[in-house]
């Protein structure tokens, strides 16, 4: 109870740093300052930018692992005090293993952003320390915090984990977790306020409270984005982790049980991953709604070109994780009789995908416009604007449920006598609901803007409608069902390569996303309020960034083997010194 | 046995059809949008 | 072994992204400092060309005022209905409420400019709003930061398609904005000059058009202009050349930043020099040539003298091609004509030279070319 206490005050500490540090008064209120080109430091001819954003997105990349792992591990660790089943419990510290090592880097890569950002971006971060005030102080507090409960709960783990104690253990657990959240949350304001400026006047001179800035119109949107693309993303990782080691692993015993991890990771990645467009959907809304000219910049003018690229990260991602369930159907001896419907699964996947990368404005030299005609290919043309390409994601995410479906019901034979009439239920909501999308999209292509994007809104509520509702179906036909063996550890090697296609892929996606959200800002530190003069102000192209994300991602692959090697370090030794006793 | 599986189907699609249509309708109304015969603006 | 293979495959996967990231087109970031506008002596067709510029480039209109409903579709609607409208609309209760005339219009413009919200066109308010805030950003505040004489440009624009005569106060010398000169050495102006023959020179116009006998055809002649186009369109087809290119002639090739450049007296002088050019006699047009069959023909076909000292040109927009092979071998010649912005001679400027020689040159004329030029003596 007292952790809560804690907790709870910690929340409040972070809305109202006032109440903290009360210091707003002492301050007058000056302009934004607005450092002119020499004012930035030039250290040895070192890329400030650069190793500003590789920090930035290292340290990203690490926290979100760090702060997604707890989350799915008190899940599981739930799962296993509900189902009574030890693998959840085992699993479910397993993962919290893999994320220690990595959390120390954490913090170390944190500090060095910090740093960069102090010795190479003064003005800026003298700006923000003074919008923000006590709430920087709070936020090292909380990291005091995050550390002390993320070892409890690490180490507790044993001596808490029978009887009335796992009550205990999981209250560490859920603290741990609300100041995660709490942490992210907090560092989502400051990059938010970058972008949308709140609580100032606009020459910059502090006008509200720290909360006024910190619920600047951009700051939900992104928290929700950054929560769910966490969990995908630690899903990814581990999933990746059990990938490895069920490859390394020549006890069945053993690939058993990584298998067996490896489907739990890839199931929250996707868990994580399916409401993402629409919660990235939203906040380009919100982009719109707080600037149209931000949200043209990302849509139409000089990074339109990214979301292609973004669309076959994702397309990647969408087909690893459908390949990987279908070759899961075969862990079962029902699964066969579901996979002739694979192929087609396949095509609407596939054929949704070349639908999204389709570019709808296409940037081109006048030459080539004089050969197509117009900007618009006459045949592509059309599958590019967002009618399409709604339709297009609507139907890949359906489509990837149905995937998830048919293997859960592969290992699950309903007893119900009415479970024929409740399956043609379910294959009825699919139909009408595809037809749903798909003539949404239709009349999206034959009306006005407005129309266009009104008619995206059902689509998304058809999808939720089809999962939720085959959802509930099942919960109730397959209540008592006769539950199939499931051979786990029945799986290909091949298969084994997607669920490394998932943390590869997300990594470079996040990097990438990282890219397009600074961008956004041009050439401001503070979007309207404070101008970047820095000798790398500019959006660098497409090439350059890729070749900055792939650096980036090498570094954190090359950090992950090296967490997992140091993750997997106790158990070798003790091997070994039980072979010289 | 056959026919009823494929009754209740047909039976299933009306009644989603239904379901949908109801869903489509009032999102569209709620964002003032135009619905049933006017929703063709050309 | 296994961890090699799961390494390979990851970085296979890895290469694939970071390949696919370069095979998408590049958009090179604008380096270019701010433009500095100097407006001074500009008359009201400049202004009005000025506001058109404007309302299409800097200041964004476009973006959100087209077809696509997020706003007015400002150019495709008429001004001339739509503006004494809005003056007498009942719900409008601004500056310019039940005025009437050119002076009016300029109110209600300035104001919906720098006060979006002080009417909104019913539909088109912020949702949620009922119509009551505008989303537009006012204009002279950032991220857009039109300064006042820019905005009068677009106002003058606009009453200009109203057909109306522009009521706003032409720039003076105090309306040229300061350079703050953040890198000093850079923003180093020529002075202007003061007479039309100079100006044409300064700017090589007579190196790609046809000016009186000069005989170029890589851009249309200039004699007789003023019977194909007005004094407007012709000031926005040499600030903004590629917006509209015409019959049988390349985009890309007139270089586009004449805007930055040219001074307005030396634009004033340039397009009222033009306007008086008489129609050339059917027999100055010289006949069409075949493909270039020796060196001097391709230079002449593709104009380098005009920008290069080459011979006795004496042009000095590019650095001289006299004794170029003392400074770069053949394979840099050929990047330096095809992709004539990767490196820039030191004293030059970028952007000036056409980079769509690689796609025009043949390789036969390339060939003559490149044999021409490196056997230039000093």
């Amino acid at each position: 109870m007292k952790y809560f206490i804690a907790a709870l005050l910690a929340l409040l500490a972070v809305s109202l740093p006032d109440l903290v540090a009360a210091a707003s008064d002492a301050l007058p209120p000056d302009a934004a300052p607005q450092p002119s080109r020499l004012d930035y430091p030039v250290i040895a001819g070192i890329s400030a930018r650069s190793l500003a954003w590789s920090m930035a997105q290292m340290h990203l990349f690490l926290a979100a692992f760090v702060l997604a792992v707890p989350l799915f591990s008190i899940a599981t660790e739930f799962m296993g005090v509900v189902t009574g089943d030890d693998r959840f419990d085992t699993m479910a510290r397993e993962f919290m293993k893999i994320t220690m090592a990595a959390y120390s880097l954490t913090a170390l890569v944190g500090g060095g952003l910090l740093l960069t950002l102090l010795v190479f971006y003064p003005h800026l971060m003298g700006y923000l320390v003074k919008v923000f005030r006590g709430q920087m102080l709070i936020y090292a507090l909380l990291f005091g915090l995050e550390s002390i409960t993320l070892y409890l709960y690490f180490y507790s783990w044993d001596a808490l984990r029978r009887g009335n104690r796992k009550y205990y253990h999981m209250s560490i657990g859920l603290v741990l977790n609300t100041v995660g959240l709490t942490l992210m949350f907090v560092a989502n304001a400051w990059v938010s306020f970058m972008m949308s400026p709140a609580g100032i006047a606009p020459d910059g001179a502090i006008t509200g409270t720290v909360w006024e800035a910190t619920r600047n119109p951009l700051w939900n949107p992104l928290n929700l984005h950054r929560f769910l693309a966490n969990i995908a993303y630690g899903g990814a990782i581990v999933g990746g982790y059990a990938a490895y080691m069920f490859l390394a692993e020549k006890d069945p015993v053993q690939k058993a049980h990584y298998d067996w991890m490896g489907y739990t990771s890839n199931f929250i990645a996707i868990l994580g991953f399916l409401p993402l467009p629409f919660a990235g959907y939203w906040l380009m809304a919100e982009i719109y709604a707080y600037s149209q000219q931000m949200g043209i910049t990302a849509m139409g003018g000089i990074l339109a070109w990214l979301f292609i690229i973004q669309a076959v990260l994702i397309g990647t991602i969408m087909l690893a994780a459908n390949y990987y369930l279908w070759s899961g159907l075969m862990r079962t001896d029902r699964g066969a009789q579901y996979g002739r419907y694979v192929k087609y699964i396949a095509v609407v996947i596939v054929g949704g995908f070349l639908v999204w990368v389709t570019p709808h404005t296409l940037i081109l030299t006048t030459s080539e416009i004089q050969n197509l005609g117009g900007t618009h290919h006459k045949i592509l043309g059309p599958l590019g604007i967002m009618p399409a390409k709604n339709t297009a994601v609507n139907l890949m995410l359906v489509f990837t449920f149905l995937s998830f479906q048919m293997f859960y019901r592969s290992s699950r034979e309903p007893v119900v006598p009415w479970a024929k009439s409740a399956n043609m239920v379910v294959v009825a909501l699919y139909v009408v609901g595809i037809a749903n999308i798909i003539g949404a999209g239709i009349y999206g292509y034959i009306t006005p803007t407005v129309y266009k994007v009104g008619a995206s809104v059902p689509q998304v509520v058809t999808t939720l409608t089809i999962i939720i509702g085959s959802v509930i179906i099942d919960v109730f036909m397959l209540r008592g069902a006769k539950s199939e063996k499931v051979h786990w550890g029945r799986m290909t090697e091949r298969s084994q390569y997607a669920l490394f296609v998932l943390p590869v892929a997300f990594t470079w996606l996040m990097g990438l996303m990282g890219y397009i959200r600074s961008s956004l800002r041009t050439n401001w530190h503070v979007y309207t309020v404070m101008k970047d003069n820095s000798p790398e102000n500019y959006i660098p192209t497409l090439g350059d960034a890729g070749n900055t994300i792939t650096g980036i991602t090498l570094a954190f692959m090359a950090v992950m083997v090296f967490v997992f090697w140091l993750s997997r370090l106790g158990q070798t030794r003790q091997k070994n010194a039980e072979i010289s006793a | 046995m056959m026919a009823r599986k494929y009754l209740v189907f047909v039976l299933a699609l009306v009644i989603w059809a239904g379901v949908f249509y109801f869903i489509d309708k009032s999102i569209m109304q709620a964002q003032g949008l135009p619905v049933g015969a006017d929703m063709m603006p050309i | 072994m296994t961890f090699l293979r799961v390494i390979g495959f990851s970085l296979a996967l890895l290469g694939f992204y970071a390949l696919y990231a370069h095979t998408l087109p590049q958009v090179e970031p604008d380096l270019s400092e701010p433009e500095i506008l100097a407006t001074e002596g500009l008359d009201m067709p400049g202004m009005i060309a000025l506001g058109e510029g404007l309302f299409t480039g800097k200041g964004t209109c476009t973006l959100c005022h087209n077809g696509m409903g997020r706003a007015p579709d400002t150019l495709a609607m008429d001004l001339a209905v739509t503006f004494p409208e809005r003056l007498l609309d009942a719900n409008y209760s601004g500056v310019a409420a039940g005025g009437d005339g050119a002076q009016a219009v300029e109110s209600y413009i300035r104001e919906s400019m720098l006060e979006p919200s002080a009417f909104v066109v019913p539909g088109f308010g912020k949702k949620g709003t009922n119509d009551a805030v505008s989303p537009m950003p006012v204009v002279d505040a950032p991220p857009i930061e039109l300064a006042p004489v820019e905005i009068n440009a677009v106002i003058a624009f606009l009453q200009d398609r109203a057909g109306l005569t522009p009521t706003v106060a032409l720039p003076s010398a105090a309306d040229t904005p300061e350079a703050d000169a953040p890198a000093a050495d850079e923003g180093l102006v020529e002075a202007p000059v003061t007479d039309a023959q100079s100006a044409l020179d300064k700017f090589s116009c007579a190196a790609c058009h046809d000016l009186e006998g000069s005989g170029a055809d890589l851009g249309p002649a200039l004699g007789g202009i003023s019977m194909r186009m007005s004094r407007a369109g012709l000031m926005e087809a040499i600030l903004d050349p590629n917006a509209e290119i015409a019959t049988g002639f390349d985009a890309g090739l007139m270089p586009d930043t004449f805007g930055e450049d040219m001074h307005a007296s030396e634009l004033l002088l340039i397009v009222d020099y033009l306007m008086a050019l008489p129609a050339p006699r059917p027999s100055d047009t010289p006949e069409d040539e075949g493909p270039a069959s020796d060196a001097i023909d391709v230079i002449d076909a593709y104009g380098c003298a005009g920008c290069h000292d080459l011979e006795d040109s004496g042009a000095d927009l590019g650095p001289a091609l006299n004794g170029i092979s003392a400074r770069m071998d053949r394979e840099q010649l050929i990047t330096a004509i095809t992709n004539p912005n990767a490196t820039i001679a030191d004293g030059f400027e970028a952007d000036m030279m056409p980079d769509t020689f690689g796609d025009d040159i043949s390789d036969a004329e390339m060939i003559l070319l490149l044999d021409y030029l490196m056997k230039l003596p000093e």
